[in-house]
C-alpha cells in the first residue's frame, strides 16, 4: 500500500441519494426512489478504485454525487479530508481543479461548435483566470501532447476526430487543471475494442506518470478487471462486495458478484454452450 | 444444399462514377441449424450485410452480386415476393429492442401480425398463437397479458417479444444483429440461452452479429471476422480461435482487456508492479471514401510488405473450411 500522508484522497461516508418519482394523487405522498442507499468506501492516493454494477444499480448517481454535481440526502464526500458539501459555493469551485470528470459519449460531451482549444481550456477559465492568452494555448498543446494528440490540433473541431480521439480531448480538458482526482463514468463503453485498448492504456499511463487517482465506474467486468486496483460490486444502490480488485474476481463472495461474472462470455470456443448437448451438430433439418 | 449462400456480394452508394463500396466482394454459407457469426467493429459492414440479406438496404445502396436463400436470388427478387419472405422465411432480431417494437400497439397484436399478414389467420387464431409464441420465450400470459404495452417491460422482457415475433412464423433463417448490446451482462446470457435453444428446437439457421468475441465463442458454430467490408477470416469457430491466422484477428483478440490480462494480473504485487499494457492496433479503420487498393488492413498491420498495398487479397483456404484473406500466410496459417 502506498502510505502517502495517512489520509485516503477520497473518502465517502454513508452515502445516500433519492430521486423524488411523480406523485401519484393530488394529495398522496411523493414516492421517492432511493439510488444511492448508504454507500462508504475511500481511495487512497495513486490508486484507481473501481465501481461496476449494471445499468440503474446507481453507479452513474454515486459518480454525479462525489463530483459534487448532485446533493446527498444525508452522508459525506470528503476529499482530502474536507467535506465537499460543507464548503462555500465559492471554496467548492476552487476546490474543483483538484477533481476532474470525464464521461461517457465523446459525441455529446463535446461542444461541436468549440475548437479543441476552447473544449479543453474551458475549465482554465473559470479555474485559473489569471492565465494569458499564450500561456492558455501553451498549456492547451503540452495537454494534448501528453494525451497522444498533436499540439497543432488546437484549431480544428470535435467533428473532425474520431471516437477514441474524442474521448483524448475529453481526457485532455479534465487534466488540463492537473487534478488529482479523476471520476471516470464509462469513458469506454462507446468505443471499439481495438481503440478501447488505446485509451485504456492512456489511462494506465497517465495514473504511473502522474500519480492520479481514478475513480472508474463502468459495466464492463474485464475492463475493470484490468484497469483497478480495488473494486467494488453495486446492485440496487448498495455495495454489496468490495475488495482487492484480484480476490474479488478471482474469488468472489457475494452471489450476485458471482452471477455477474459467470455472465461475462468468456472467449474461448471450448466453453461453447453450443458444445454441450451432445451430437448437436448433426444438425435437424 | 445450403440454407443461405452469399456470394460476391457487393453494396456500393454515391455517383456510378465515384461510388464507393460499403461492402467488397462477401462470400458467405450457412447450412439449417448452424449458427454462423460475424465479427467485427462498427463500420465494418455486419449491419450492411444483414440489411442486404434482409432487402433493407437504405435508398441509395445498391447491392451486386447473389444472396441465395433456398436457391431462390433475394437480390433480383422484386419488393411484392421480398415482403413475402420477410417474417415468414426470413426473420430479423435488432439491436435495441425499444425502437424494434411500436410503442402505441400491444404486444399481443405486434406479435400476431406476422401471423396474420402471412398465414391469413384470424384475430382470434394469431392471437392464440401469439401468446404461445410468448409463452415460449418466457413470457407467459397470466404473468405478461397480451394487451401490454412495450413501455411496461424491462429490455430483456423486450427484447423477448422481439424473439416471439421473429419466431412466430416458423422462419427457416434468423438474423439477429447484437442482439443483446443493449442489455446487462446477465440479461444477455438469459437471452443468448433463449435463442440458441430456439434455433436448436426449430431447426433454423442463425446468423448472429456481434462486436463481442466472447460471444461469437459461446454462441456460434462458425464465425467469419469482417473488416472494412470485406471478409478477411473466416471458419469453424474453434479452428479460428485456435489458429488466428489473419492479424487483424489476432489484433482484435489481444486488444480486449479479459484476454490480456489472463492470469498475468495474479503475479507479482498489485500495487509497485506496472499493469500490464493492452495490445493495440495502431490507427483506425479507414474511411469507405479512402480504401487503399490493396489488403484494407494494410496501414495498421504489423506485417504489412510492399505489394500489401497493391495486390488485393483473396481468401485463402488453410484448413477444414478455415481461410484467410493475407498475402502473407504461409500454407500452415502462419503470418509470414
Amino acid at each position: 500500500m502506498t502510505v502517502a500522508s495517512g489520509q485516503p484522497l477520497l473518502q465517502v461516508e454513508d452515502l445516500v441519494r433519492e430521486y423524488r418519482l411523480p406523485q401519484r394523487g393530488l394529495f398522496g405522498p411523493t414516492p421517492v426512489f432511493r439510488a444511492v442507499n448508504g454507500v462508504s468506501f475511500s481511495v487512497e492516493r495513486g490508486r484507481s478504485f473501481g465501481i461496476v454494477g449494471e445499468s440503474g444499480c446507481g453507479k452513474s448517481t454515486l459518480a454525479r454525487t462525489v463530483m459534487g454535481l448532485e446533493a446527498p440526502l444525508s452522508g459525506r464526500v470528503l476529499l482530502e479530508g474536507q467535506d465537499i458539501f460543507g464548503l462555500a459555493p465559492g471554496e467548492l469551485r476552487r476546490l474543483r481543479r483538484r477533481f476532474q470528470m470525464v464521461f461517457q459519449d465523446p459525441y455529446g460531451s463535446l461542444d461541436p461548435r468549440f475548437t479543441v482549444e476552447r473544449v479543453v481550456a474551458e475549465p482554465l477559465e473559470v479555474l485559473l483566470p489569471g492565465l494569458s492568452r499564450r500561456e492558455r494555448l501553451e498549456r492547451v498543446g503540452e495537454t494534448l501532447e501528453s494525451v497522444g494528440l498533436k499540439a497543432s490540433d488546437t484549431g480544428r473541431y470535435p467533428h473532425e476526430f474520431s471516437g477514441g480521439q474524442r474521448q483524448r480531448i475529453a481526457i485532455a480538458r479534465a487534466l488540463i487543471t492537473e487534478p488529482d482526482l479523476i471520476v471516470a463514468d464509462e469513458p469506454v463503453s462507446a468505443l471499439d475494442v481495438s481503440v478501447q485498448a488505446q485509451v485504456l492504456n492512456l489511462i494506465m499511463d497517465l495514473q504511473e506518470r502522474r500519480g492520479l487517482t481514478f475513480l472508474f465506474i463502468s459495466h464492463d467486468l474485464s475492463v475493470v478487471r484490468h484497469i483497478t486496483d480495488e473494486v467494488a460490486v453495486m446492485y440496487a444502490g448498495e455495495i454489496v462486495e468490495t475488495g482487492p480488485t484480484r480476490e474479488v474476481f478471482v474469488n468472489p463472495q457475494h452471489d450476485y458478484t458471482k452471477s455477474l461474472i459467470d455472465a461475462v462470455p468468456y472467449p474461448d470456443p471450448r466453453r461453447s454452450r453450443r458444445l454441450k448437448p451432445a451430437g448437436r451438430t448433426g444438425g435437424v433439418g | 444444399m445450403a440454407l443461405l449462400s452469399i456470394e460476391n456480394l457487393c453494396v456500393e452508394t454515391g455517383d456510378p462514377e465515384a461510388a464507393y463500396r460499403l461492402l467488397d466482394g462477401v462470400n458467405l454459407s450457412l447450412s439449417r441449424g448452424e449458427c454462423l457469426g460475424l465479427v467485427g467493429e462498427s463500420g465494418c459492414g455486419k449491419s450492411m450485410t444483414a440489411l442486404a440479406i434482409m432487402g433493407l438496404l437504405p435508398r441509395g445502396m445498391r447491392a451486386r452480386g447473389r444472396i441465395l436463400l433456398d436457391g431462390e436470388d433475394l437480390i433480383t427478387a422484386g419488393e411484392e415476393r421480398l415482403c413475402a419472405l420477410r417474417g415468414r422465411k426470413v426473420a430479423m432480431v435488432f439491436q435495441e429492442p425499444m425502437t424494434a417494437l411500436n410503442p402505441v400497439v400491444p404486444i399481443g397484436r405486434q406479435v400476431a401480425e406476422g401471423l396474420r399478414l402471412h398465414l391469413g389467420l384470424t384475430r382470434h387464431e394469431a392471437e392464440q398463437r401469439a401468446a404461445h409464441s410468448l409463452g415460449r420465450v418466457g413470457l407467459s400470459t397470466d404473468r405478461f397479458p397480451l394487451s401490454l404495452f412495450p413501455h411496461q417491460l424491462s429490455g430483456g422482457q423486450r427484447q423477448r417479444v422481439v424473439i416471439a415475433m421473429a419466431l412466430t412464423c416458423g422462419p427457416e433463417l434468423l438474423v439477429a444483429d447484437e442482439p443483446t448490446t443493449a442489455l446487462d451482462v446477465t440479461v444477455q446470457a438469459q437471452i443468448l440461452d433463449l435463442i440458441d435453444e430456439i434455433v436448436e428446437e426449430y431447426g433454423m439457421g442463425l446468423i448472429l452479429i456481434t462486436h463481442d468475441l466472447g460471444i461469437v465463442a459461446q454462441s456460434t458454430d462458425s464465425m467469419a471476422v469482417m473488416y472494412a467490408g470485406r471478409v478477411v477470416e473466416e471458419g469453424p469457430t474453434a479452428e479460428v480461435f485456435a489458429q488466428m491466422a489473419h492479424p487483424y484477428t489476432r489484433g482484435l483478440f489481444a486488444a480486449m482487456p479479459s484476454h490480456a490480462t489472463g492470469s498475468g494480473a495474479a503475479t507479482g504485487s498489485r500495487t509497485e508492479t506496472p499493469r500490464q499494457r493492452l495490445v493495440t492496433i495502431p490507427g483506425r479503420v479507414a474511411d469507405a471514401s479512402f480504401r487503399p487498393e490493396g489488403c484494407p488492413f494494410v496501414s495498421r498491420c504489423g506485417f504489412a510488405t510492399d505489394h500489401c498495398s497493391s495486390e488485393k487479397p483473396l481468401m485463402r483456404a488453410l484448413a477444414q473450411g478455415h481461410g484467410a484473406a493475407c498475402l502473407n500466410l504461409s500454407p500452415e496459417g502462419d503470418v509470414r
